[in-house]
């Protein structure tokens, strides 16, 4: 029996009326879910990576930066490439994967603690590569601005203004979100997905059934890597700068993780709600609740208390529902398998 | 002949054999099994095949080939080929990215209007590459000097570069003095010391910039030493003074670090001076005399220099002496009269009275800027007055 993805068509429904609302104070909240759009992107790029594959990852901020930057590159005023949006869309995605090869290949022999730790100095190595390559990436100061993709590039949201309305990057974004989504439900079915849980859970049953664990780890990590590309190129793009090096720390990658941790790991639909529930809170809840308090005369601030209300989300779903708000099937057996023994 | 064949196979431990002459041959996507009871050697012949135990006779082979040898042709070729690709991504990390791409892209880059000329900026990150890969071949025929004769004289000059530096009309003093400059560039690193005419020891950068003048050779030798030394010296704390450590010996002692560390960059700013060269009639100095830091042909540029160095170190103060020059401070004196106020000036100087603070507010911005030969960016701190 074929049941109704309830949740999937009302959350989609939502997102695409959304910028039918008038008004500045809902154009700011706007922009923000246009940012957690393109973190989902991210959470889902790195959902391949831990979530499928179960290879703990710890620099995915690093090919989020490395999408940004090569964007940023290829289309900003100051180098000659000047390639356009789509062209360095692709680029990003692709370099980032390569990045990901690259890193993956003389790496995924270790396994476990090592591998992790292996990711987290490639995420440093990236993020001082782009502080102190000061030609090529403006060190601290970014490349800005990016061009917003011209209208001819993209003749179906031609109309909308690219750069004084949030709108048409809302939908590009959501649009790639769907897409990723699409290529990710039927992947995670596929043969190669269903090799990348089997890696998960069983590494040497699953080579001895004649899976190429090599092979499919490395393909794991590099969709993962272009997938973080493709988001820090939407990302560097629909802010018109990459940011500097600041925004692809470790931090990042640690609360990407979370996301994946809080909504649900090694599935979809937990990865996009985890990043809206944390994001939310963090982008559109905490300003409002700010000035709100501030306005009843209080000093508090909810922006300084907002790591001690992530680590305590992270330690209460830990102890009361480890395998997330929205688990994969398999994950939830699996958890509740070892509680009970 | 079997996808995995075993011949002959024996294993012992010390007196016991554990299995004795086995032969199998199995072929590709065959399931084969190897029953027997306990203790007959099925797990020691398995053991054997993947290579935890070593057959103490007969041979295992897998498509055809021993295991026992894997160390191939092939192997070694990957091998070399790894440690190629390594080497090459090395020397391009230490070719520095970042450089390279300012040379390729950023300095060819000029406008959105203009065509990017792709043919210079390849021919200049070639250039770049190879400049950075020929650097340390070239210093070592830099340094190496050659005695040739020229219209009667022995010119003493740089192998590589041709660069003639002294004449002599012996050829074995010629051929001493080369000797000599060769073991001084070598044990100077980057500092080279050449004698002008007027007899005195000049050390000079390998772009020819001044450092320092001595009135002897080993004084000029020992300067260049600590330089080079200086470069990759270590700041330590002992007995509540700060020393400058290079392989146990100090070379400078401090009563507190913040000093020491201002020592430090004075003596590589002193590295970077760049200085017009000829026989200057006015001198830059740093505040203990005993580092030149400019020579110059007028005021102008000896003033420039001087507030460019008071800006680059808050403490390098400056003392302008002025030498047999006929114009002394915007003046014109006749020869003795000039002698002589230079050396009222010096004495002056000398007291501890530096030259009044409107000459240094006089300098036009334009004149602060950069040496060109020199890398490192101009730090902007304020500068304090006694």
């Amino acid at each position: 029996m074929r049941r109704i993805p309830w949740f999937e068509a009302v959350g989609l429904a939502l997102l695409l009326l959304y910028p039918f609302l008038p008004g500045t104070e809902f154009a700011k909240v706007g922009e923000q879910i246009r940012t957690i759009l393109v973190f989902c992107i991210l959470a889902l790029g790195l959902n391949v990576v831990v979530g499928y594959s179960g290879l703990l990852q710890l620099g995915i901020a690093a090919f989020f930066g490395i999408g940004a930057y090569l964007t940023g590159i290829l289309t900003v005023d100051q180098f000659p490439f000047q390639t356009g949006f789509w062209w360095a869309l692709l680029a990003a995605t692709l370099g980032s994967g390569i990045a990901g090869l690259v890193l993956a290949a003389p790496t995924l022999r270790l396994r476990g603690d090592y591998l992790a730790i292996v990711t987290l100095g490639f995420g440093e190595v990236v993020k001082f590569a782009i502080k102190y390559f000061d030609n090529i990436t403006n060190g601290t100061r970014a490349l800005d601005p990016l061009p917003a993709p011209t209208p001819a590039s993209l003749p179906l949201l031609g109309p909308l203004q690219w750069n004084d309305n949030y709108r048409a990057f809302y939908y590009l974004v959501l649009g790639f979100l769907v897409l990723v989504v699409l290529v990710l439900r039927n992947l995670e079915k596929s043969r190669l997905g269903r090799a990348w849980v089997a890696i998960r859970e069983d590494e040497l049953a699953a080579t001895y059934m004649g899976i190429h664990a090599v092979r499919v780890k490395l393909s794991a990590f590099a969709l993962g890597a272009a997938l973080a590309g493709l988001a820090g190129a939407l990302y560097a793009t629909s802010l018109r700068t990459t940011g500097g090096p600041d925004s692809y720390t470790f931090n990042r990658s640690i609360t990407v993780l979370c996301f994946l941790i809080i909504g649900g790991m090694g599935n979809i639909r937990g990865a996009i709600l985890g990043t809206f529930l944390l994001m939310g809170y963090d982008n559109i809840l905490t300003p409002r609740l700010d000035d709100w308090v501030q306005k009843s005369g209080s000093s508090f601030r909810f922006t300084d208390v907002k790591l001690i209300v992530f680590g305590l989300a992270l330690i209460l779903m830990m102890r009361f529902k480890p395998e997330g708000i929205l688990p994969s099937r398999r994950m939830k057996e699996e958890l509740h398998e070892e509680a009970a023994s | 002949m079997g996808f995995l064949e075993i011949r002959a196979l024996t294993v012992r431990f010390g007196g016991l054999t554990a299995v004795s002459q086995v032969d199998l041959s199995v072929e590709r996507g065959q399931i084969f099994s190897i029953i027997g009871p306990n203790g007959a050697g099925k797990t020691t012949v398995f053991n054997a095949i993947t290579g935890l135990y070593q057959p103490t006779e007969g041979e295992v082979l897998f498509r055809g080939r021993s295991l026992r040898d894997p160390f191939r042709l092939g192997v070694a070729l990957a091998a070399a080929a790894i440690g190629l690709c390594t080497a090459v991504l090395l020397a391009l990390l230490s070719a520095n990215v970042d450089a390279a791409w300012r040379t390729a892209i950023v300095l060819n880059y000029t406008d959105r209007g203009e065509r990017f000329p792709i043919a210079k900026a390849w021919r200049d990150l070639r250039g770049f590459l190879w400049a950075n890969v020929a650097a340390e071949c070239e210093w070592n025929r830099n340094v190496r000097m050659e005695v040739k004769k020229v219209r009667g004289k022995y010119v003493v000059r740089e192998e590589f570069r041709k660069v003639p530096l002294e004449e002599y009309d012996d050829k074995e003093v010629a051929q001493r003095r080369a000797k000599a400059l060769y073991a001084m560039t070598v044990l100077a690193g980057s500092a080279r010391t050449t004698v002008p005419g007027d007899g005195r020891w000049f050390l000079v950068t390998s772009a020819n910039e001044y450092i320092s003048f001595h009135d002897r050779e080993d004084e000029a030798r020992r300067q260049a030493q600590l330089l080079h030394d200086l470069q990759d010296s270590e700041l330590v704390e002992e007995g509540g003074l700060f020393h400058l450590r290079h392989r146990g010996r100090t070379l400078a002692t401090r009563p507190n670090a913040f000093e020491l560390e201002d020592y430090k960059l004075e003596m590589e700013y002193a590295a970077e001076a760049a200085v017009e060269s000829g026989r200057g009639t006015w001198l830059v100095f740093s505040e203990d005399r005993k580092t030149l830091l400019g020579v110059f042909d007028s005021r102008e540029k000896a003033k420039a220099r001087l507030v460019e160095v008071a800006i680059q170190s808050g403490k390098f103060l400056y003392t302008l002496k002025v030498r047999a020059s006929k114009e002394l401070l915007g003046k014109t004196y006749d020869p003795e009269e000039a002698e002589r106020e230079a050396q009222k000036l010096e004495e002056l100087l000398r007291l501890g009275e530096h030259a009044p603070l409107e000459e240094r507010a006089g300098v036009e911005p334009d004149a602060l800027r950069h040496e060109p030969g020199s890398s490192r960016p101009r730090r902007h701190r304020l500068f304090t007055l006694r």
